[in-house]
């Protein structure tokens, strides 16, 4: 239920014609190519840990302004480290949990296969098992393990 | 008769002076009345004629961003093995913007984006007194808020968005779904919505949309103004019913991070 609706935009000064024309033909760009839609596929719909994704392509920053940066430095760092540790942990074990439940679904699959005693080399490797797990993984979550 | 011309040379200076005062103050009054004389230099001799061509110039854009989070367009910012680093859809934004910046300046060296952190309310403050070049934290395009003048708002990016609410207590989601569900409706309209959180503390972070939707909409509320998200789960006094705030932002956080709580369906 939304109370109602609204757009987000970029914000620059009003008599800033150029670059505002200049961030719309941008924007116009990024959606016709699709690549609004993959950022917000990426950032809202993805199973991700932001703290990974801070890492390897975060900004930093230049200034925290105002009264914002003695609370950053002297409070909302630690506070927001645990809240990392935390949120990192949980969703770990969130996706620790779903890959043992895309073991036991790969297993169960292949069930009638392992117990036909009347075959020798069944070809169930650990390879083929591996193969059919991240698969299976990047079923249920969108992650692609062979890529990690 | 021997004094009189002594009388006029002393005078013939402060009256000269008088007068000057006077022309000067006149001018002064009508610089004051008349805007347009700015106008007429700029005319003349152009102050800023492209800023795209001031940030080539510098080499650098100047980008401010909320301090608070709003997840997943900012979440917090983190140390990271490289430093203090921030992240989320608006950081990839920002960018796709020097990217697109550094191709437009032709330049041997890309530009960078200085982004600065400031507290939301202080964004619109910074960018009009010339700190910023632009400011993106999923701020809601042409809300009408007091205050906010000479700003301006690119076409948006996202367009999915909207002010929903989150609650902890099911008893609150309840009422307010069996509320809507009579009124047929799922964007429900002004009465409707004055019904419907009659009596309820709603917390939203201050200088948000969500703010300037609630306090004319909204008039049998307690309506507490918070600093941030965060803030309004922590408040305790007064125990909050209801946050408010923007639909994608509450829905991640109720997703991911604040389990407990219900978005209102």
């Amino acid at each position: 239920m939304v109370l109602t609706l609204e757009q987000s935009a970029i914000v620059t000064d009003e008599e800033n014609y150029w670059l505002r024309r200049f961030l719309n033909d941008l924007l116009f760009r990024l959606d016709e190519s699709g690549r609004l839609a993959d950022m917000r596929q990426r950032w809202l719909e993805e199973i991700y840990a932001y703290p990974r994704r801070a890492a390897t392509e975060g900004l930093p920053f230049a200034a925290i302004m105002g009264i914002l940066a003695i609370v950053a430095i002297g409070t909302l760092t630690p506070r927001t480290g645990w809240a990392v540790d935390r949120a990192e942990a949980e969703e770990t074990a969130r996706l620790l949990a779903k890959l043992l439940k895309a073991g036991r679904f790969v297993i169960e699959q292949n069930q009638q296969l392992i117990d036909d005693q009347h075959k020798g080399d069944k070809g169930f490797t650990p390879e083929v098992f591996e193969q059919q797990l991240v698969q299976e993984f990047r079923q249920q979550t969108g992650i692609d393990l062979s890529k990690l | 008769m021997t004094a009189r011309p002594h009388e006029t040379g002393t005078t013939a200076p402060i009256t000269r002076l008088m007068g000057q005062w006077a022309s000067l103050l006149l001018m002064a009054f009508m610089v004051q009345g008349c805007g347009l004389v700015v106008d007429a230099v700029k005319l003349v001799w152009p102050i800023a004629t492209n800023e795209l061509d001031a940030i080539c110039a510098r080499g650098q854009v100047r980008v401010g961003m909320a301090g608070e989070p709003f997840q997943p367009f900012v979440f917090p910012a983190i140390y990271t093995d490289e430093g203090l680093r921030v992240t989320g859809l608006d950081v990839e934004l920002v960018k796709e913007i020097s990217s697109a910046l550094s191709q437009r300046c032709d330049s041997t060296k890309p530009i960078v984006p200085t982004l600065h952190l400031i507290r939301f309310r202080n964004l619109f403050l910074e960018l009009t007194e010339g700190n910023l070049d632009l400011f993106v934290s999923s701020i809601s395009a042409n809300v009408p808020a007091p205050g906010r003048i000479g700003l301006a708002y690119s076409n948006p990016y996202f367009d999915e968005g909207g002010i929903g609410g989150i609650t902890m207590r099911p008893e609150v989601a309840e009422r307010i779904g069996e509320y809507i569900r009579r009124a047929t409706t799922t964007v429900a309209g002004a009465k409707v919505m004055t019904g419907v959180f009659s009596g309820l503390t709603v917390a939203v972070q201050e200088g948000t949309s969500a703010q300037f939707y609630a306090e004319p909409n909204l008039t049998d509320i307690t309506l507490v103004l918070c600093d941030s998200l965060p803030a309004a789960f922590e408040s305790q006094n007064p125990p909050i019913d209801l946050i408010l705030g923007k639909q994608p932002v509450l829905d991640y956080t109720v997703r991911r991070v604040h389990k407990d709580w219900h978005l209102l369906r």
